[in-house]
């Protein structure tokens, strides 16, 4: 039987509107994916620490409040400092389609906006 | 005549929040209605058609759109430009309504490894008394309604802009605003990293307290509702998790000496209007007669002003959406018009890019100006309450009453606020909330246009707002001297004594005007807080 895709969800730094984070992990969570659920007011460290203890397959970063590029910067050097680039990043929140190509250049590999139906999210992340 | 006033099963439609409707209303169901008793006329208690006689001939609403971004300057800038289109306070007063950014919100300065992503971001910020010198440059204090939409850590910024005026040399008591001072809603939304709930009662309090004496003319306690919306709830759910924190907070102001009286008229609601048009009519008009009802029997009242439900409302936020923004232009004019057919006192209308990025200036101006045509072009100006007497809405301002008090009274059996904030309740009740409108929304037993229907492949494009990425390295250069240039020692007395006084039961907020004068930063008075009073460790509770 193929093993059930895990992702760590989180929040980085000070944002905490969480209300879309929270649905999705329960949704998630009830697809049959299993949810690390950090929550809120998380550093890159501590979510880099926890999602390779947990051995997840994504980190998924809710950002509502303009920090994504900052996060996925430090986000993807951390990762490399813990050779662990192979756990896939997913951002969701209010994230500009300006900002899209630059944090596919930062190894971002899927943001979804406002909106995004979840089932489209749980394909993402139980095909890839 | 038996009137055809049935639907069968399958046809029946219920309101966003679940009141299940007929297909019209008429004279029996609303037979139990006592117009002068469960009623009145505007202006009289229980004040349910409004809280002034003469509505909006007096006075229209105050037009105070929410702001707030960048270098203190850069804020100033775009409020002038928001005064420039039609932004405006009472009386003639100017209206500046500010949002602040991540870090204030929790109480940090921009130089803090957690203020990191997000300095200046979705707000601005106040780190000392001269950033607060630049933002208002070219208001006169006394002349400003000003909103500083800041929790936690509102005393302290009440106390800078306070110490400002007195540096200006404005007297205390021709200061007019709000400071939101309203902790609750920041341990299950939106939430920041805040004191446990009895330390931040105290501190709210306090303030409270104090500023009826020393700044009497300025609200600072805002019941808010709106920010508990955003986060999923009802429209009753949202009236009743505003009004249920206020008891806690009116009896330790009266424990700390006040009468109720002296301060609940400098109370202020803080409310949404969400998309099902006569139910959000219908929130309110039930939430001023049970907030007249409580402060009456309740706490004993005597004075009319703390009967009257003050309202400042937002057009929602969450019900924006990212796919076609223009598309907003729509929902926030029809959300506005709402708003002020149910009677309230300020409104901040939402740009149409705020599912993207922080407003543009194309796009807050459009906001500005859906108030002005709602205001000049109508006629909804000229008469008070013009639902008051619809068999529906009346019937259905009964029936969120009931719904209402049903949550009041729930928190009431399970042990007050405290307990229900603490043992996760009010979350919880969030999270259920949420995730039943998103499922409607998915399974498209609710149409959100452009969403889940009427999907359009191309948009029509629009700019979004570009922050100035330099920000952060500029404010924590301005801190850094700011931190160099003060008499280093005196600030040291005075954090020195504020822990003194926290760890006692000493009122804090003479000891911030001191410190905001010493040039003492925010983030350095929390953190003397923080240390003594503890951090309350957010709870995560998800929908079960």
């Amino acid at each position: 039987m193929e093993r059930r895709k895990r992702i760590l969800l989180s929040k980085i730094g000070l944002d905490g509107h969480d209300r879309g984070l929270k649905i999705l992990a329960k949704k998630l969570s009830d697809s049959g994916i299993e949810v690390v659920y950090l929550g809120l007011f998380q550093t890159v460290e501590s979510v880099v620490n926890t999602a390779v203890q947990e051995g997840v397959d994504f980190i998924g970063i809710s950002v509502l409040d303009g920090g994504q590029i900052l996060i996925a910067e430090d986000l993807r050097k951390a990762l490399k400092d813990r050779n662990a680039t192979n756990i896939k990043i997913i951002f969701g929140g209010i994230i500009p389609e300006r900002d899209r190509p630059s944090l596919e250049k930062l190894g971002v590999k899927k943001v979804f906006g406002p909106g995004t139906p979840i089932q489209e999210i749980i394909n993402f992340i139980k095909n890839s | 005549m038996e009137r055809q006033n049935k639907e069968s099963e399958e046809d029946i439609r219920y309101t966003t929040s679940g009141i299940p409707l007929k297909v019209f209303y008429g004279p029996d169901d609303i037979k139990n209605f006592d117009y002068e008793k469960e009623s009145g006329d505007p202006g009289q208690y229980p004040f349910k058609r409004g809280i002034f006689p003469t509505g909006y001939r007096k006075f229209v609403w105050q037009n105070s759109l929410i702001s707030g971004y960048g270098l203190p300057e850069e804020a100033n800038q775009r409020q002038k430009y928001l005064k420039e289109k039609g932004v405006s306070g009472y009386e003639g007063r100017d209206s500046i309504n500010f949002a602040f950014d991540n870090p204030c919100q929790n109480g940090y300065d921009c130089d803090h490894p957690l203020a990191k992503y997000e300095v200046g971001i979705g707000g601005i910020f106040i780190n000392s008394i001269e950033d607060a010198k630049i933002l208002f440059d070219g208001f006169e204090l006394d002349n400003l309604n000003v909103g500083f939409i800041v929790d936690t850590p509102g005393p302290i910024i009440l106390a800078i802009y306070v110490a400002l005026a007195d540096e200006l040399g404005v007297p205390r008591k021709k200061l007019r605003g709000i400071v939101c001072n309203s902790p609750w809603r920041r341990y299950f939304t939106g939430t920041t990293l805040t004191f446990p709930p009895e330390h931040a009662l105290r501190v709210a309090a306090d303030c409270i307290t104090w500023a009826a004496k020393e700044v009497p003319n300025f609200n600072t306690y805002s019941v808010n509702g709106y920010d508990i919306r955003e986060g999923g709830a009802t429209a009753a759910q949202e009236m009743a998790f505003a009004i249920a924190p206020t008891f806690e907070v009116i009896k330790a102001c009266q424990s700390m000496g006040a009468e109720v009286d002296e301060v609940v008229p400098n109370f202020n609601f803080f409310i949404s209007f969400h998309n099902d048009f006569f139910e959000e009519i219908a929130k309110i008009r039930a939430g001023r007669k049970i907030w007249a009802n409580i402060i009456k029997e309740r706490f004993r009242a005597k004075n009319p002003r703390s009967y009257r439900m003050k309202i400042h409302l937002q057009t929602s936020g969450c019900t924006l959406t990212a796919q076609e923004p223009l598309n907003n232009i729509a929902r926030v004019a029809i959300q506005a018009l709402g708003a002020v057919m149910a009677g309230v006192q300020s409104m901040s209308t939402n740009s149409y890019d705020e599912a993207i990025s922080i407003p543009t200036e194309q796009a807050v101006r459009i906001a500005v100006k859906t108030q002005k045509i709602i205001e000049h072009e109508t006629g909804l100006t000229n008469v008070v309450d013009p639902l008051g007497g619809s068999y529906y809405v009346e019937y259905l301002t009964c029936e969120m009453e009931k719904k209402i008090w049903e949550y009041l009274n729930k928190i009431e059996e399970i042990g007050g606020y405290m307990v229900a904030l603490k043992t996760g309740f009010i979350e919880k009740e969030l999270a259920i909330s949420a995730l039943k409108y998103q499922n409607e929304i998915e399974e498209k037993k609710r149409i959100i246009v452009g969403v889940n229907k009427y999907i359009e492949k191309e948009d029509i494009p629009i700019t979004p707002f570009e922050y100035n990425p330099r920000v952060r390295d500029i404010a924590c250069e301005r801190l850094r001297k700011l931190r160099k240039n003060r008499n280093n020692k005196k600030v040291k007395e005075i954090l020195d004594y504020l822990r003194k006084a926290a760890s006692g039961d000493e009122s804090l907020m003479p000891i911030f005007v001191e410190a905001a004068k010493a040039r003492a930063t925010l983030g350095e008075m929390m953190e003397v807080l923080k240390s003594v009073f503890g951090i309350y460790e957010p709870q995560n509770i998800l929908a079960s």
